[in-house]
């Protein structure tokens, strides 16, 4: 059907301009926030101990180093041209690249963020669809006050809590602080170590989000169940389950897919602060130690690769839903 | 137990906090910024919750820390709800290219995500108060910019707006007189999602650090007792447990109070789920799919 | 009385209001002959459609079920187990629903909504049972290259269509139509009911056909059922049910039908 796959293309290019320009704003911003910033830029591209010790000759230097005598305009460019190539500056604590540090942590923080976002699907939509499909979505004001409030602790402040207890009193995990993973050959030592620092850290932002997951799944199911094409679907002769995973939990995928893509900027942010209270060695973690450090190369960046991260998945949902959901295909058009 | 009950429970909890940030000279046992017991004591009938590691009592420190929290939430949203509120009306009412642009803007504010952004912008702005309430109130304004602007849209289509303009009243004229009054239940309910947003980002920044290093936030207590974290020391539940007690009971009130406002705005609408997307404020939700159900 | 298919007999459904219980079906007897079309008439909140889902036995909390029985065919369906009775349904009892706007599942083709009918019934395969309802479809009047339609992209006629071609595809012994065409244009009212006379005609099935509008059930049935307020007030043939009701609520119904729009009556020009 040559009009439908036309309709197709006309939509994902709109997205994909649309998300460019977003990816293009943020990246804007980063080349601006320095710029506008207190200071001069040398202010951030040196470490903070020696700014008061340069030399005016080594100003010169540094300015003509990073090209910050250009115009404004060429500047921009370049940097644009810059982090196409992968150069994304290096860090003044480290003297490395700051694409290297960035590639180090990101699977950390993929591990954790992915785990959250499908463990909280699972574990909160499942128990959503369950609770709907037994007993409806009326919710009495009390239950809602309830997730209201649960929603309402801080993540890393749940953090805090689990540590305490966990590594603290139950003494079941040992605590990390900044110490570096252990180089021990056996891939099974190393993966345990993974799993080690990876479970409360998971559970924690998992322990955030599924909450709501499960409201939204509940009330999506139970609107779907209420329904006029159930009766007809029942009415066809499907049993009970038949009617309720065929038709019911098929539609109300649909709102929670939307509530997941609305997840990735959310446990992002989550994720950040949850792993600066665990140590764990995340893109998060990464950003609060180079803000202690001043390390701005790095700082910005952790912050690029995340709102790409995060602007990737939106744009991933967005393209996603209309193969789930038809009646969005024909959008633009009658 | 109905909404406007919930509504009852978080606003008188949030005037409880407000009289102890007012009154927190009187009600403080001892100067958070003064040494006064050892550094981290146990809690004792001296010092309900123990001392910090410098030794300053937790507990003053918990009530005069209830200043910043509430001052930042608050201004913060009052900036945003502002914003708000002019950025959607102004595009709800005119609509046309100038309704485009701002919309296409608020799009691209709210694909990224929220608190990497305000972290960038915190450490390079420098850490004061005033920055951070810029940085968290230019940025959350966005959600409800779209929200109002939806209202606008339904009310500029009512009897008497239409009535005004035909009488040749300005597009200012009505915009202020006629719409605006129209949306106040929507705006106040607006008004206190972002108060509650906002102390959590405000907590979250200053837990990374990014607080007034010279006044404490209940997040700035937080970072401190992370960074100087003695686990083993047996005060340390006591330096953790209230500041995120105290951060979830003022998040946790605005949200009930916002719940209530919400319901009478428009119960039609009231769904069994809060319409805020998330109340924990770390979220940047790219709208485009409820956009492409329409 | 082989003769017929269906004997319901003091059938009562209530349910449970803030104000209390509330009977929305007090007492209901009727019959349904083999190869005939018994029209159910009555205004909105006599019951009528209460009557017709507990029939199916598609009653949920807050309503329920009093008592009564429901022989279709010999058989007692109310006194069946709950796990048998999805097995009935779309086999021997079929539904067209109230509202095909919405009776159609909104993310899934029509074709695959037919063919679900099909094999929740019968032992065929995935691609056996798809072109089978292709079949059903075109049978009712869907051309082949609207098949794979989803409902939003078709006409509210063509979406009723699709409703009674699920109805009929297992070839049931009684079709209930919840007012199958209230809501549509006039023109495609009169095609509709065309359709249910012809597959009458063609299949021998047997209806029950629910509706407010007394001209409309008047044209298509054989005999006319009134109720009122949970009750069944008069049965008649659909000719005298006009010259002579009996009951004063029919009175009024017949009475109500504005002059240009008498209704004739089958034996007549259709």
């Amino acid at each position: 059907m040559p009009r439908a796959s036309r309709i197709a293309w006309r939509r994902f290019a709109g997205r994909a301009a649309q998300y460019t320009l977003i990816v293009l704003v943020a990246l804007s911003l980063n080349f601006a926030i320095p710029r506008l910033a207190p200071g001069s830029p040398i202010d951030y591209l040196v470490p903070s101990e020696q700014i008061s010790t340069i030399t005016p000759e080594q100003r010169e230097q540094i300015l003509a180093q990073f090209g910050l005598e250009k115009p404004l305009a060429e500047q921009y460019w370049s940097y644009l041209t810059g982090i196409l190539q992968g150069d994304l500056g290096y860090s003044t604590q480290q003297g490395r690249p700051v694409v290297d540090m960035l590639l180090e942590r990101l699977p950390w923080t993929l591990v954790l963020v992915g785990g959250a976002i499908s463990l909280a699907l699972i574990i909160g939509g499942g128990a959503g669809f369950l609770s709907a499909a037994r007993r409806g979505g009326r919710t009495e004001v009390g239950g809602l006050a309830l997730f209201m409030f649960l929603d309402s602790m801080p993540p890393f402040w749940i953090g805090m809590l689990l540590l305490v207890v966990f590594s603290g009193y139950l003494k079941l995990l040992p605590v990390f602080g900044a110490l570096p993973l252990t180089d021990e050959a056996g891939s099974f030592a190393l993966t345990f170590e993974v799993a080690q620092r990876l479970v409360l850290p998971l559970l924690t932002l998992v322990l955030v989000r599924a909450g709501w997951l499960f409201l939204i799944a509940r009330s999506s199911l139970a609107s779907e169940l209420s329904e006029d094409y159930i009766v007809t679907a029942e009415a066809k002769g499907l049993s009970h389950r038949q009617v309720v995973l065929g038709h019911g939990v098929r539609n109300a995928l649909l709102p929670l897919i939307t509530a997941v893509a609305v997840e990735a900027g959310t446990v992002v942010g989550g994720a950040t602060v949850v792993e600066t209270v665990f140590s764990y060695p995340g893109l998060g973690r990464l950003i609060y130690e180079s803000v202690l450090s001043r390390d701005y190369p790095v700082l910005q960046g952790a912050f690029l690769m995340l709102a790409v991260g995060v602007i990737a998945a939106n744009l991933l949902a967005d393209l996603l839903y209309p193969l789930i959901d038809p009646r969005v295909r024909t959008e633009g058009t009658r | 137990m109905s909404g406007t009950m919930l509504g009852r429970i978080g606003a008188v909890t949030l005037v409880l906090f407000i009289f102890a940030a007012i009154f927190a000279p009187v009600l403080a046992p001892y100067d958070p910024t003064q040494r006064s017991a050892e550094p981290f004591a146990a809690p004792s009938f001296a010092h309900p919750l123990g001392a910090n590691d410098v030794g300053q009592d937790i507990l003053s420190e918990l009530i005069y820390a209830s200043r910043l929290s509430l001052t930042v939430g608050i201004v913060t949203a009052c900036l945003a709800t502002v914003l708000g509120v002019t950025v959607g009306l102004v595009s709800g009412y005119l609509r046309g290219p100038v309704d485009g642009v701002l919309m296409r803007g608020v799009d691209v504010i709210l694909s990224l995500p929220f608190l990497p952004l305000m972290i960038v912008l915190a450490a390079f702005l420098g850490q004061n108060t005033t920055n951070l309430i810029l940085v968290i109130g230019l940025l959350i304004w966005a959600r409800p910019a779209r929200l109002i602007r939806s209202q606008v849209l339904s009310v500029r289509e009512s009897g008497h707006v239409q009535a005004a303009r035909a009488m040749g009243a300005t597009h200012g004229y009505t915009m202020l007189r006629h719409i605006l009054p129209r949306i106040t239940p929507l705006v106040a309910a607006q008004f206190v999602r972002t108060a509650n947003v906002s102390i959590m980002l405000e907590a979250s920044l200053a837990f990374l650090g990014l607080g007034d290093p010279f006044q404490k936030s209940w997040g700035a207590i937080l970072f401190y007792a992370n960074a100087r974290s003695a686990f083993l020391a047996d005060a340390w539940l006591w330096w953790v447990l209230p500041p995120g007690l105290c951060i979830a009971a003022v998040v946790v009130s605005f949200a009930f109070l916002g719940y209530a406002l919400e319901e009478r705005v428009d119960p039609r609408l009231r769904s069994t789920v809060p319409t805020s997307e998330s109340l924990t404020g770390l979220e940047a939700p790219a709208p485009a799919r409820e956009e492409a159900l329409k | 009385m082989s003769d017929a298919l269906l004997e319901v007999r003091g059938v009562s459904t209530e349910y449970h209001t803030q104000a209390g219980p509330v009977r929305a079906v007090d007492g209901v007897d009727l019959d349904v002959k083999r190869g005939e079309i018994l029209g159910v008439v009555g205004e909105s909140g006599s019951g009528k459609t209460t009557l017709v889902m507990s029939l199916m036995r598609l009653i949920k909390p807050p309503g329920r079920i009093l008592g009564g029985t429901v022989l279709l065919d010999g058989e007692d369906l109310f006194r069946l187990p709950r796990s048998k009775m999805p097995a009935r349904r779309g086999r021997d009892l079929a539904l067209i629903p109230q509202s095909a706007m919405r009776a159609l599942n909104p993310v899934i083709p029509i074709d695959k909504q037919v063919a679900e009918a099909i094999t929740v019934h019968q032992r065929t395969g995935r691609k056996v049972a798809l072109h089978a309802a292709r079949e059903r479809l075109e049978e009712v009047g869907i051309p082949p290259e609207r098949c794979r339609a989803y409902p939003h992209e078709l006409s509210d006629g063509m979406r009723q269509r699709c409703v009674i071609a699920m109805a009929v595809a297992n070839q049931p012994k009684l079709v209930i139509a919840d007012e199958p065409v209230s809501g549509l244009d006039v023109i495609v009212q009169a095609r509709i009911l065309r359709l249910i006379s012809e597959l009458r005609k063609s299949r021998g099935l047997s209806m029950i056909l629910v509706s407010h509008d007394l001209p409309i059930v008047a044209k298509v049935s054989d005999r006319i059922a009134v109720m009122y307020a949970g009750r069944m007030v008069e049965v008649g043939e659909a000719s005298t049910i006009f010259e002579k009701p009996l009951h004063s609520h029919t009175k009024a119904l017949v009475e109500a039908i504005p002059q240009a729009h008498a209704p004739r009556r089958r034996d007549e020009r259709e």
